[in-house]
């Protein structure tokens, strides 16, 4: 069996030598059979045409043959009663044999000669018996010449009866042997047939199975490494996640606890110096500006990179709040419409509705020059609802799907959820995000 | 007047050690004890009775906002300061849900937590500056953006005293007290006023007066 070159994928899924061999096969097998089926027919009807001719031979000389021999019985009584009767029908019967096909072997010309000899016979013992005029001479020469030739006439007639049975009978005999033949030949040819079409079949078969177990294997390890791919995409998102929530502790704990003690600090060193020490004071002052400014950069940082009133506050408050900051900062005022969500739901889950609803606002502030936006929370029957809706410029969502709803079309994907975008030039856009409940 | 008695929870010793040299410096407080986490605060409260928890909101096992939930609920006469990073509405409404009085942002804790402490010792809510003036902003922000009318207006003057003194954590009788008013009057402007405003308890009654700046 022929394997797959290297490369076979691009082969198809049976390799190309193998394809030949196959054609070839099919090919060899299928024209047996025809040239089988040919010569058998040419065989058959060859031998029909054979029987067909030997029997009308046959019958061509039994039927005169009949004639004469029926004839020739009721000559033999006609020769005793009414010898002139006689001598008219003998010559009917001579007539009858002119009937008898011309084409002959030697053997039979050797025959039919012996029988014009014995009619002739005949005729000159009965015009001799004529010509006698006493009566028991005539039946002297009845009996001793024209009945035991007449016998003899009988006698070659049925010879060359039974001479074309003999050759009939011969005929048809040689005929059965050759339509044996065939049979013979057709049986050998079909099992011939017949056992390399199994052979062929069979290693179909074989190679059929053997490339299904291959494709088997192939799509197995398609379907590892797309699995082994998601599972990678969630790893890594929740490693990202880890991160974040690490260096924000980080930052808010380390720096910003520190600049925090430093503010007290300070404030308590300001009350301890002379307070109408200006320059001093106004040192105290400019320092404390710098750590307050400090510390509100760091506790942004912070919460961008982990919200904590998720922690603190839970996931709608969380969303109201970035509601919030976004209205703050842009031109556009988000209102949050959100049911409490079931108290089981998954940190993943949640922290996903965070990050969408984060991307998308993010998005219609930057991009949409909307006015207004809203976002929604609901359960509705066995799943979790998120709807963000603006009333911004919109945009083609078949053209353009930046990195953002890719990004959030990911996360929502392996939480097995489903995201719809939907958004129309000149009429805002949505983005529905909906998750399974268990 | 007895010293007020002080619990100190965050989980950050630097800033309790800070928050009580602060407290210490008045000479009418104590501080009686200090829990580093939610969890520590809740079992130290009811060990302690103190008269006042300041409490940080970002702490581990048990956040801020459950834990004073749930010492309000078991002593409600207990007063809570919560402490917190953050102005935004969303966290002042729920350290008020949970039973909060006062609410300080750890910027400005070191000037206002004295005057904090007295005036949730005294029934009275206290919110720092800066928590009222973003309220405000982000208040005076929304109606303009949406054109809405300032339902502040539709308020009488006799309304807004009487929210103004509710707010500051006077009780209907006080309040006719020091209005010359009967309870009974006092309690149907309460309760209009609500409605005008639509708002749904005290929590967001108080809410709503930080917002406008009419507590401080």
């Amino acid at each position: 069996m022929a394997t797959p070159e290297p490369g076979g994928v691009d082969e198809g899924f049976l390799g190309r030598s193998t394809k030949r061999i196959l054609i070839v096969s099919f090919g060899i097998l299928l024209a047996l059979l025809v040239a089988a089926g040919w010569s058998a027919i040419a065989t058959l009807s060859s031998i029909h045409s054979q029987e067909l001719a030997a029997s009308s031979d046959f019958l061509s000389r039994t039927e005169p043959l009949i004639q004469m021999h029926s004839k020739l019985i009721l000559y033999g009584g006609l020769v005793q009663t009414a010898p002139g009767d006689a001598r008219q029908l003998f010559s009917q019967i001579r007539a009858e044999l002119a009937h008898y096909p011309r084409e002959r072997c030697q053997e039979e010309q050797t025959l039919i000669d012996h029988l014009q000899t014995v009619m002739s016979d005949q005729d000159r013992v009965r015009a001799q018996m004529l010509a006698l005029h006493d009566a028991q001479l005539m039946k002297n020469a009845l009996g001793n010449a024209v009945l035991p030739s007449h016998l003899r006439v009988i006698a070659a007639t049925e010879q060359i009866t039974f001479w074309n049975d003999n050759r009939f009978r011969a005929v048809n005999a040689g005929l059965l042997v050759s339509s044996n033949q065939l049979r013979d030949r057709l049986k050998i040819l079909l099992l011939c047939l017949l056992g390399s079409g199994l052979a062929i079949a069979l290693g179909s078969v074989v190679l059929i199975a053997a490339q299904e177990k291959e494709i088997r294997v192939r799509y197995a390890e398609l379907a590892k490494s797309h699995d082994a791919r998601a599972d990678l995409s969630a790893r890594l998102m929740d490693a990202q996640e880890q991160e974040r929530l690490s260096i924000s502790r980080e930052l808010h704990d380390e720096v910003g606890q520190s600049l925090g003690a430093l503010l007290v600090d300070m404030g308590r060193l300001s009350a301890n110096l002379p307070q109408n020490d200006e320059t001093v004071q106004d040192q105290i002052r400019k320092m404390r500006q710098l750590a307050e400014s400090s510390v509100a950069a760091v506790r942004n940082i912070a919460l961008l990179l982990r919200p904590s009133m998720l922690d603190d506050l839970g996931l709608v408050a969380a969303i109201e709040w970035q509601a919030r900051e976004i209205s703050r900062r842009n031109d556009v005022e988000v209102e949050v419409q959100a049911d409490e969500v079931p108290a089981n739901l998954k940190e993943a889950v949640k922290m996903c509705i965070y990050r969408v609803t984060q991307e998308a606002l993010n998005n219609t502030a930057r991009h949409s020059g909307a006015h207004r936006a809203w976002v929604t929370l609901h359960t509705s029957g066995g799943s979790l609802e998120l709807k963000i809706r603006d009333d911004g410029k919109g945009f083609d969502p078949q053209r353009s799907r930046g990195l953002g709803i890719l990004g959030m079309e990911e996360r929502v994907r392996l939480l097995k959820g489903s995201l719809a975008v939907h958004s129309v030039p000149g009429e805002g856009a949505e983005i529905t995000a909906r998750f399974p409940l268990q | 007047m007895n010293p007020t008695r002080v619990l100190l929870a965050d989980d950050h010793k630097l800033i309790r050690s800070g928050l009580r040299l602060i407290v210490e410096q008045h000479p009418e407080f104590t501080v009686v004890g200090e829990a580093d986490d939610g969890r520590q605060a809740v079992a130290l409260a009811e060990s302690l009775k103190p008269d006042v928890v300041v409490m940080d909101i970002g702490m581990p096992s048990l956040n801020g906002i459950e834990a004073a939930a749930q010492i309000t609920k078991a002593h409600p006469d207990i007063a809570i300061v919560m402490l917190s990073m953050h102005s935004d509405e969303g966290y002042v409404l729920r350290a008020l849900k949970a039973g909060a009085r006062g609410y300080l942002l750890k910027d400005s804790a070191e000037a206002d937590l004295s005057r904090a402490i007295d005036a949730v010792r005294e029934g009275k809510s206290f919110f720092s500056p800066v928590v009222s003036k973003v309220l405000l902003e982000d208040y005076m922000r929304k109606l303009a953006r949406s054109g809405a009318e300032d339902s502040f207006d539709l308020l009488s003057s006799r309304e807004r005293e009487i929210l103004q003194l509710v707010a500051e954590g006077n009780s209907s009788k006080e309040s006719a007290g020091l209005l010359n008013l009967s309870v009974h009057t006092v309690e149907t402007h309460r309760a209009n006023l609500m409605q005008k405003l639509n708002l749904r308890g005290m929590p967001e009654l108080i809410l709503y007066a930080v917002r406008k700046g009419l507590i401080r």
